[in-house]
């Protein structure tokens, strides 16, 4: 029994675990609306839905998962919906490059081109950031 | 080479001809593969995303009393995305449908048959999101339930050998999908149809 119950550890361990994975059965919509500093709408731009998730790997090593599940353009008014199906990763609205979020309370100091999803904000499968202020780097 | 031409010739004429004066039976078991164009219809996700490339698949029919026969089917096919708006960013997609049927055989004349079914069945969508870094590829699946119904023609070559095309309307039931009534479109049902060719062996 002893033995066993070794083994299924052994095995766990060279697999790794906690993969990045998508739901096919969960479909989440985020939308708002890009700005200048000004409130002037910004169109055609064109975000993505980035999904990071770290991973265990064998003999203890961790590693990263990360994928664009989705992308998206800004209209005529800067606005934006994005539909994409529901990971269990961290997800982020990414910015092309050379923009960056000016809208502090929305954005990670750190990465200013990240807005977080954060889970507990949708509202049925929905999310909206209102209005987003960008400028360029 | 000659003498294998005329055997073959001699087969082929011999199947499809020699029984020619049999009358079409309908009351008998079947086995059959087909290709078929599958499309979506209506104001739903499937529609909006999907293009379909020609479907294969086979069913198998068994004569259970008199007319009425029981089957079931399988149909696989790639699908062309056409927009990743409601998806995802998928770039490689399939889908494939299984199920159980009921029909009816009514006479026409000696040559053809007239087969109403009736079916529910399963629904798989797969999707395939691939990292451009990495490239690793990410799989997720949805399913549903097909409820459809499909007048069949059958054209019996032979005794044994029947040549068929099928238009069949399915209502695909997604109830198990979350999303938001802000996506756009709908995700909790769907139309299909499917127009098929085919060949069945009947024994």
């Amino acid at each position: 029994m002893n033995n066993k119950i070794l083994l299924l550890f052994i095995a766990l361990f060279f697999l790794g675990c906690g993969k990045l994975q998508f739901d096919g059965m969960a479909f989440l919509t985020v939308k708002g609306r890009l700005t200048d500093a000004n409130n002037t709408s910004i169109p055609n731009i064109t975000l993505q839905v980035y999904n990071t998730k770290e991973t265990a790997g064998g003999f203890g090593s961790r590693g990263t998962d990360e994928a664009i599940c989705a992308t998206g353009v800004t209209d005529s008014n800067g606005d934006f919906k994005i539909n994409y199906p529901k990971s269990n990763g961290d997800v982020y609205l990414q910015l092309p490059y050379g923009l960056q979020m000016i809208d502090s309370v929305k954005v990670n100091s750190n990465y200013n081109y990240l807005v977080y999803l954060q889970p507990n904000k949708f509202i049925n499968a929905l999310i909206d950031l209102q209005t987003l202020k960008i400028s360029y780097k | 080479m000659r003498v294998f031409f005329m055997f073959f010739f001699g087969l082929c004429t011999t199947v499809c001809f020699a029984q020619n004066s049999k009358i079409a039976n309908d009351e008998q078991s079947s086995f059959g593969i087909f290709t078929s164009y599958r499309t979506f219809v209506g104001d739903n996700f499937l529609a909006k995303s999907y293009n379909n490339y020609p479907t294969f698949g086979m069913q198998f029919s068994l004569n259970v009393y008199k007319k009425f026969n029981v089957g079931a089917f399988y149909r696989y096919n790639q699908a062309k995305i056409i927009s990743t708006q409601y998806v995802g960013n998928t770039q490689n997609s399939s889908v494939s449908d299984f199920g159980v049927f009921l029909s009816y055989s009514k006479k026409l004349s000696n040559k053809w048959l007239f087969i109403p079914k009736i079916g529910i069945g399963g629904f798989n969508l797969k999707n395939q999101i691939i990292d451009n870094r990495s490239y690793e590829r990410f799989r997720y699946y949805t399913f549903g339930s097909v409820f459809f119904i499909a007048p069949e023609i059958n054209y019996f070559i032979n005794k044994d050998l029947i040549a068929f095309t099928v238009v069949d309307y399915g209502f695909v039931d997604f109830t198990g999908i979350t999303a938001s009534k802000a996506a756009g479109t709908n995700y909790n049902a769907a139309n299909q149809l499917n127009f098929a060719l085919g060949i069945k062996v009947g024994f």
